[in-house]
């Protein structure tokens, strides 16, 4: 049996696969329908993921088969395309499918509605069953990142970004007016207020 | 083992990935560890100098750049991750006008 290993310190590895129905509509498949959705979604803080708590990354994809690997292998295929999930993020499953329900459930209904038995799922408890249902342990996780609230951080990096500009701006400043614009910076950039002012998830220009 | 086969192999088992979200596109994880140092070492150099007089704020200050200086770096967007990523990126702001502003 495989060690599984869906967690790194207080980050989780989470990865679904979920059989998409083989129906269509418009003479399209409901997986080329559903690809073409993923496709045109867009990836920045407008990305239904970045609504998502406590999500560091995630990606979709469309799973059509696997791979013949070539003479003295036996050819095998899956019996359905997958909508396959794989998502970072911190704390623990539960909490986070839940909390990908309630934050945007429009937006998990409109990527999962092609799946097979997604239409039972009618509330965030319903959708962590499905989700139980669909999950594929990770053998190896490895986060490269910390394993910090995304709040802290997106606060962290704000401040990276923002402490660089005030060395860089004040070499060869006196004392006292380092003294001064250091309580300015202080009061402009709220180190211990992680809600603000803060970096957007996902927003590529901070 | 040789590059290329290597390559090929990859090549030829890879999954395209239809949607990707990163929620700090333009730092890498190193960045992220780095953020954490400057978060925890501003904190301590603010209580540490809260009362200090200008010369010794200035000896505090000098000693936490000190501390920081492999941690102190401004992130942008990488202008392009490969010529293939380019040409989706710009194909998809062509087919997609709302992605134009983004």
């Amino acid at each position: 049996m495989m060690p599984v290993k869906n967690t790194s310190g207080r980050a989780y590895g989470l990865t679904l696969l979920c059989p998409i129905k083989n129906e269509s509509r418009d003479d399209r498949s409901y997986a080329e329908i559903l690809r073409d959705y993923l496709e045109n979604l867009r990836s920045d803080d407008a990305s239904p993921m970045a609504k998502v708590p406590n999500t560091y990354l995630a990606r979709f994809y469309v799973l059509n088969d696997v791979f013949y690997q070539g003479y003295g292998f036996r050819e095998e295929h899956l019996k359905s395309k997958y909508l396959v999930f794989s998502s970072n993020f911190h704390g623990d499953r539960d909490t986070y499918v839940r909390g990908m329900w309630n934050s945007n459930e429009k937006g998990v209904r409109a990527i999962w509605r092609y799946c097979v038995a997604f239409d039972d799922v009618q509330d965030a408890q319903g959708f962590l069953d499905y989700v139980k249902r669909c999950q594929v342990d990770n053998a190896l996780f490895f986060n490269g990142s910390t394993d910090d609230f995304l709040v802290e951080q997106l606060k962290a990096l704000y401040l990276k970004q923002e402490f660089t500009r005030f060395a860089y701006d004040n070499q060869g400043v006196g004392p006292e007016q380092l003294q001064k614009n250091f309580g300015e910076f202080l009061g402009r950039t709220q180190p211990s207020n992680v809600d603000e002012p803060t970096w957007l998830p996902g927003h590529p220009n901070q | 083992m040789p590059l290329q086969p290597f390559h090929a192999y990859i090549t030829y088992n890879q999954i395209w990935t239809n949607h990707y979200y990163n929620a700090y596109p333009s730092a890498a994880s190193n960045d992220v560890k780095a953020a954490r140092r400057i978060k925890r070492g501003l904190e301590a150099f603010v209580e540490d100098a809260r009362n200090s007089s200008p010369g010794d704020f200035k000896i505090k200050y000098d000693a936490l750049l000190n501390d920081l200086q492999n941690d102190l770096s401004l992130m942008a967007p990488t202008p392009i991750v490969s010529l293939a990523a380019a040409a989706v990126e710009s194909r998809r702001k062509g087919a997609n006008p709302s992605l134009r502003s983004a």
